[in-house]
């Protein structure tokens, strides 16, 4: 076949990643939008189902954190068989579920820094975007070993997902009140002491670099770090006992720009008389809202950024060592600043690398208890902490074992009204007196969007992808320009 | 066994969104496959892919594209053969089949030979089950993809 084949992106679902400005009369930006459709169907396609399936259907949802719906849902599960809530399990589910968990974030947050973020750091944000990706890493002489340690980073923890829970795709590990294998002790040993570089420590050491390569370029773009796309909001995380950093488990709390607390350590059993969700007329996608505050001042930032803030400390030493050192930047207070994101995300990478050395040495990890259970229940949630912010899973279950309701709201919801802001932001700087759509203002918009990393074909994936479209109107809502990259 | 298994027939899509599970659903009638070909249902899992590729010497694709043809129309042809659309995204969920492939071919883990199968969409709402058109192809679809494995 001598002729080239071009392929569309196949458009999934209309309206994905548009951006809508709107301009005064004097070119100035009056209102800027970002729309991003919601994988709402997902929700009543589960209806009907046998609670049980919940934990391996849900992955299907997202191609990229299919483990974290995964163990959000079985932790939902666990609570509807009456094994309760995160330390109702018995220690070898619990851990082995926590390594599932640490070895899903970490590789999810080495392929986001390697594949989106470090383009943009060693490039720099305006090269032009086919000279800022992970392929062009790979063929420069400078960067190669880097793009090499990203994808081998992913792979070790493919590779603790697969051993997790069975398979690298839709594994069945976790099953309602806990999971259905541990480690063998070979499996175990190859993590700790297998070939090079496929082992734990050097896990812990890589991350290690690429916070120094991070910091390496914050030392010399500061400014553009400190002040690109900043702004205040509320926070929201999950935090462990007595306030540690806790991905997989904990309670609900949230804090406002100041640091003060307004959800202090609630049990999310509970999350609906905490936190509201607005629809609102041009969006698909709901606005989250903390309903003390009201859903004019209730939003709030969910992941890296947000978890930094509201944890009082890591509790492993090297990750709580960068964490002091990144407190210590906004003088102990709440982290407004969109890029330093970035920075959280890769202590994060270090602390799930000392989670999974940590597991990995316990021996708890190679038990044989693997089950608990107790008094059904009709209703359960799951939360947990996945790599871009808190991913809720709510199911009722009735009499015939079946779900007949079910709500997930995902961390790009809850980042809904920031991503928006963050657009507004770029938009505004970029675009006011211009009447026309210009590539650094493009650039900006997408790396503003890209510290949030979005879900915006969640279930999606595609050969050709889809496009980021910026529409530029004018006080009369005429379009002026529109341009798609 | 996994040693032996020098060719892949790798199936992309998901099942939930009818014609976008054409490349996995097809794996089902994948009969009488020889013994050097791993059937990989890669699904939805994106970035997985080039940890598969670095793992066989021929890899072929098979996916729901869209290539302005006729629904259920099936073609193969070589990732060389693909004008593709674009190289930087702005989100991980995002993730261009081909920019895979060519972030292997920098890593020096591209197989030697590369195929794609796609199968052209008729419908990608949310719902299980294929169209028409697309449930009627995939036999010979299957029968394709078993010629070029052998």
């Amino acid at each position: 076949m001598a002729q080239k084949v071009t392929i569309s992106p196949v458009t999934r679902v209309e309206g994905h990643g548009k951006v809508t400005i709107h301009l005064n009369d004097d070119g100035e930006v009056v209102q800027s939008r970002l729309h991003i459709v919601e994988f709402r169907g997902f929700e009543r396609f589960i209806q009907g189902r046998p609670y049980w399936e919940a934990p391996v259907l849900v992955q299907r949802l997202c191609g990229i954190c299919p483990v974290s719906h995964h163990l959000a849902a079985a932790k939902a599960m666990d609570v509807i068989v009456g094994a309760g809530t995160g330390d109702g399990l018995t220690p070898t589910a619990e851990k082995i579920r926590r390594l599932m968990h640490y070895g899903q974030m970490f590789q999810s947050h080495a392929l986001h820094f390697f594949h989106l973020a470090s383009p943009d750091l060693l490039f720099g944000i305006d090269a032009p975007s086919e000279k800022r990706n992970v392929i062009a890493l790979a063929k420069s002489k400078e960067y190669r070993e880097l793009a090499v340690q990203g994808v081998m980073m992913r792979k070790f923890g493919q590779e603790i997902i697969r051993a997790t829970a069975g398979k690298k795709i839709h594994g069945n590990g976790a099953i309602p009140g806990g999971v259905n294998k541990s480690l063998t002790p070979e499996e175990r040993d190859r993590f700790l002491n297998g070939s090079e570089p496929l082992r734990a420590d050097k896990m812990i050491a890589w991350a290690e670099e690429a916070i120094d390569l991070f910091l390496d370029y914050y030392g010399k773009h500061t400014d553009l770090l400190d002040t690109f796309s900043r702004f205040p909001s509320n926070h929201l995380s999950l935090v462990g006992k007595d306030g540690a950093l806790d991905l997989y488990h904990g309670r609900l709390r949230a804090i406002d720009a100041d640091g003060k607390k307004i959800l202090n350590d609630i049990d999310y059993q509970e999350y609906l008389d905490y936190i509201g969700e607005e629809v609102r007329s041009w969006s698909y996608m709901k606005f989250p809202f903390l309903t003390e505050l009201g859903k004019e001042k209730g939003w709030y930032r969910v992941g890296p950024l947000a978890r930094l803030n509201t944890c009082d400390f890591i509790p492993t030493p090297k990750a709580q060592k960068a964490f002091e050192h990144y407190r210590a930047r906004t003088n102990g207070k709440p982290n407004d600043r969109c890029m330093h994101t970035h920075w959280a995300r890769l202590i994060e990478t270090l602390f799930s690398a000392e989670c999974m050395k940590e597991l990995l040495e316990d021996e708890d990890i190679t038990g044989g208890e693997l089950m608990a259970g107790g008094k059904k229940q009709p209703e359960g949630v799951g939360l947990l902490e996945a790599p871009r912010g808190t991913l809720f899973h709510h199911y009722r279950v009735n009499a015939n074992d079946q779900i007949e309701m079910a709500n997930l709201i995902v961390s790009t919801t809850h980042n809904n009204q920031p991503m928006n802001d963050a657009v507004e932001q770029v938009a505004r700087r970029q675009m006011t007196g211009q009447q026309t759509i210009t590539e650094p203002m493009m650039n900006a918009v997408e790396v503003a969007i890209r510290a949030y990393d979005p879900c915006l074909s969640c279930a999606t994936h595609a050969i050709g992808r889809m496009p980021l479209e910026v529409s530029l109107y004018d006080s009369k809502h005429r379009l002026i320009e529109r341009k798609i990259r | 066994m996994e040693a032996l298994k020098t060719t892949a027939v790798i199936g992309i899509g998901n099942t939930l969104m009818s014609d976008d599970g054409a490349g996995v659903r097809v794996l089902e009638h994948l009969d009488g496959l020889p013994e050097h070909v791993a059937v990989v249902e890669l699904a939805t899992g994106g970035m997985t892919l080039l940890h598969h590729l670095e793992k066989y010497r021929k890899v072929i694709l098979v996916d729901a594209a869209d290539f302005g043809g006729s629904a259920g129309e099936v073609r193969f042809f070589t990732p060389e053969e693909v004008s593709s659309i674009k190289t930087v995204g702005y989100s991980l969920h995002d993730l261009d089949i081909m920019a895979v492939l060519r972030l292997a071919s920098q890593l020096g883990t591209h197989p030697e030979s590369v195929i794609i199968a796609a199968v052209q969409p008729a419908s990608l709402e949310m719902k299980e089950g294929l169209s028409d058109p697309v449930e009627k192809a995939l036999p010979g679809l299957a029968r394709k993809i078993l010629e070029h494995a052998v």
